[in-house]
């Protein structure tokens, strides 16, 4: 039989050898030749196979001693992002299946026992193998900078929309022929978002397609918006610095979501039953203690018409600036913060 | 104004995450949407008219704007009221595509403008 010109290759990592030759054979047959399969043992095996070998996609057995394959996955998503990967096992669980899937796994197949088993699993993997990723492409903040991201899409004059996420938000940054339209991350959006989104230290990005966004927050030089996130940033670490003392009256449980280097301009923190344990510039901790007890009733209210849980705080903001409070059972808090402009 | 804001809560109901949401006009009548059986329309008026007759001394220094989210364990309220006195509300999920974006909904429920004209 003539060998196909482009052969895909494909790599199985199982220790269990009479699978390893049992795929070689039905696989490499069904395909008629257009896969190269390469098997190995172990995942040291593996690992020193991907060094030498080019490999389009990796089937792993998720169970396997030393390096069990969630590990491996890890690995393999962090030395090879382009690489695609397959988990294949005998003993699927759904948190072994989330486990995978969010470890770079792009498909968890239960191991097959039949020939109509290793049929569809051959089906599934081929599809795999010849799916092409929608356009665009992942990174790593920790390598690339996301100044830097947007800095080539802008001098490309591209049209992108770049997702940013951590473990606490996720934002966007929307371009279009160049031009930084639009950014929203929680509730803010415009320009303080996209300074929220420039001045993480760490998370991931994805340059996805461009799609319109419902508005357009932004306007002005994509080179100034930069310079001026910088400034921003640079601020921020400074007010971090400084903040670290009691003067500066930065309560750091007070409010979670509050915007960072908003500059906090009266704190009170009160006992449940709304007695003032400390107060700092709050001219009237009397009213201020009503508008909590405030706040606490009205709550009460709204939980008992829809069934939304215990409720932790509220966040208010105009024109004039922000606040928040927040009312527990055992601790009353209130922080007003300097204006930083309502949501657009 | 109305059919404005009816266009907009018809067209903002079906965001992910969203369970109900509805306006509270001048006149004191409500529109609202729903897309939760367990999130009533009827309950979500009801604490439009309580946010609106509570009439909380909120003490942010100025402006006639306001925008508020209220946090519970299991759901978040947001209010936005506009300088002509009408105000939204929107009960979103936590940690859903419509909590993330309570601000661009609040931006746009401001710049809401009476596209048609009122019914005589």
């Amino acid at each position: 039989m003539t060998r196909p010109s482009k052969q895909h290759q494909i790599l199985f990592v199982d220790d269990e050898q009479s699978f390893l030759e049992t795929v070689s054979t039905l696989f490499v047959d069904w395909s008629k030749q257009t896969w190269k399969v390469h098997i190995a043992a172990s995942t040291d095996q593996a690992l020193q196979l991907l060094k030498e070998q080019t490999v389009e996609l990796v089937v792993v057995d998720v169970n396997m001693p030393v390096l069990d394959g969630v590990q491996f996955l890890r690995i393999l998503s962090r030395r090879y992002p382009d690489l695609k990967k397959a988990v294949l096992t005998g003993h699927a669980t759904e948190i072994k299946r989330s486990e995978c899937l969010a470890s770079g796994a792009e498909l968890f197949i239960e191991k097959p026992h039949s020939s109509d088993g290793f049929r569809a699993t051959f089906t599934m993997l081929d599809e795999l193998i010849t799916w092409m990723p929608r356009e665009g492409f992942q990174g790593m903040l920790r390598k690339v900078g996301l100044q830097d991201v947007i800095q080539m899409e802008c001098l490309g004059r591209n049209s992108s929309v770049l997702e940013i996420h951590n473990q606490q938000l996720r934002g966007r940054v929307y371009i279009e022929e160049g031009s930084i339209i639009h950014a929203g991350v929680g509730d803010l959006s415009g320009e303080p978002a996209l300074h929220k989104l420039l001045s993480l230290s760490g998370g991931s990005f994805q340059l996805q397609p461009f799609e319109a966004p419902l508005q357009r927050t932004i306007q002005g030089q994509w080179e100034f918006l930069l310079m001026e996130a910088a400034r921003v940033r640079d601020e921020m670490s400074l007010h971090s610095a400084e903040a670290s003392g009691v003067e500066t009256g930065r309560v750091e449980d007070a409010g979670a979501d509050q915007p960072d280097g908003v500059k906090v301009v009266e704190t009170l923190i009160c006992s449940g039953t709304g007695e003032p344990l400390h107060a700092w510039q709050c001219a009237d901790a009397e009213a201020r203690v009503g508008f909590l007890k405030a706040l606490a009733a009205l709550s009460d209210r709204f939980a008992q018409e829809l069934p939304m849980g215990k409720f932790d705080r509220v966040e208010v903001q105009n024109a004039g600036g922000r606040c928040v409070a927040q009312v527990h059972a055992d601790r009353m808090v209130f922080v007003r913060m300097a204006a930083e402009g309502i949501p657009a | 104004m109305k059919d404005v804001f009816e266009q907009w809560l018809v067209a903002r109901v079906s965001a992910p995450g969203m369970l109900v949401c509805g306006i509270r006009q001048t006149d004191g009548s409500c529109l609202s949407r729903g897309a939760n059986r367990t999130f009533p329309t009827e309950q979500l008026e009801k604490i439009l008219h309580t946010f609106a007759d509570a009439n909380l001394p909120f003490p942010t220094e100025s402006g006639i704007e306001m925008w508020s989210k209220w946090t519970f364990d299991e759901g978040q309220i947001c209010f936005v009221t506009r300088p002509d006195g009408n105000v939204l509300a929107l009960v979103v999920r936590p940690e859903t595509d419509a909590a993330q974006n309570l601000g661009t909904l609040a931006g746009e429920f401001l710049s809401l403008a009476a596209a048609a004209p009122e019914p005589a």
